[in-house]
């Protein structure tokens, strides 16, 4: 007589097609060895069927977090150049790319000037903005600097 | 509606169409990542991240009637991904108090005795190597069909079946030896 203990957790878990149960089934009738492992096995399987894990309410969901982080995020997001970019992360690439035209462009006096006398400080007439530039674009890119910032 | 509906929906942008799908799924999804990685705060993030990977695939979906296991596959793989990172399963005891009502035909005692079981269950299945442990349960908690479970893992059907016998052994050695099987 073969046993069929290879079968039996397949057995116990409803895991086999009607011929192989029926097979399984007959020999248990008859075999006490393979009929103890059975009840063995069976028991392990209702143990374990014991100890799921607990169930949460739907207060406790964590779709709030997930739409957050999937349709918030898209909400918050440009689609540009084939990858997401954020509008903080549009404000800061805008603010460095002011920052380092205002160094490589020539400045303008007038400007400088009057950016050094609203802030206070003395970079306007520093060597960051040359005395001969060209005030439109300094301006333009400073303001453009500016309004990165303040997104 | 199916899940395969849901996430064409999901694909098109439809939010409602996936909070459906979360709130459908994020309970067996937190129970298998609990089982897997023993620790209900760290179940809980990778849920999220799971979800959120389920959103960024859905245009790729093709899943014909095997969302269940696709899913389980994703949420397994980021489980793996964890446990490898942490080289060493660390099993949080999960605080399961506030869920827990004692049957109707059970005393205070009989609960305890009961919840005691449960945790030492807990543990050899937290013991289990990953592999087995994953299919263990897909199969039992989750009630993945052998077929299901070999999707989502990966694997054939032959494989599933015996990963979980050899962890079904593994367990009856384990639990023997505490006195939880006679």
């Amino acid at each position: 007589m073969k046993h069929v203990t290879k079968k039996l957790q397949a057995f116990v878990a409803g895991e086999l097609s009607g011929a192989e149960r029926q097979m399984v089934s007959d020999h248990l009738g008859q075999c006490p060895a393979c009929a103890a492992q059975e009840v063995e096995t069976r028991q392990l399987w209702d143990l374990l069927g014991e100890a799921t894990a607990p169930s949460f309410d739907q207060s406790d969901s964590a779709w709030p977090e997930i739409q957050a982080r999937t349709f918030g995020r898209q909400e918050g997001t440009l689609l540009y150049g084939g990858g997401l970019w954020s509008k903080a992360g549009i404000a800061g690439a805008a603010l460095a790319a002011g920052l380092a035209l205002a160094i490589l462009l020539p400045g303008n006096g007038a400007a400088d000037k009057a950016l050094a006398d609203e802030s206070g400080a003395s970079w306007g007439s520093s060597f960051w903005l040359d005395e001969q530039s060209d005030a439109g674009l300094s301006e333009m890119w400073l303001a453009l600097a500016d309004e990165g910032s303040d997104s | 509606m199916d899940d395969d509906t849901l996430m064409a929906r999901t694909a098109k942008g439809e939010e409602a169409a996936f909070r459906f799908l979360v709130q459908r799924w994020e309970q067996g999804v937190l129970a298998f990542l609990i089982h897997m990685l023993g620790s209900v705060e760290e179940a809980e993030d990778l849920v999220q991240d799971t979800f959120v990977q389920v959103f960024g695939k859905a245009g790729k979906y093709e899943g014909q009637g095997a969302f269940k296991s696709w899913l389980f596959r994703i949420a397994g793989n980021l489980a793996r991904s964890r446990l490898r990172r942490r080289k060493v399963l660390r099993w949080v005891q999960f605080d399961t108090s506030e869920h827990d009502v004692p049957g109707a035909d059970k005393g205070p005692l009989d609960h305890l005795e009961q919840k005691e079981t449960e945790s030492r269950v807990r543990q050899a299945v937290a013991a289990l190597p990953t592999r087995q442990r994953q299919a263990l349960v897909l199969h039992r908690f989750q009630g993945l069909k052998y077929k299901e479970v070999a999707a989502a893992m990966e694997t054939t059907v032959p494989g599933v079946e015996s990963l979980i016998q050899r962890a079904m052994a593994a367990l009856r050695s384990d639990l023997a030896g505490k006195g939880e099987l006679s």
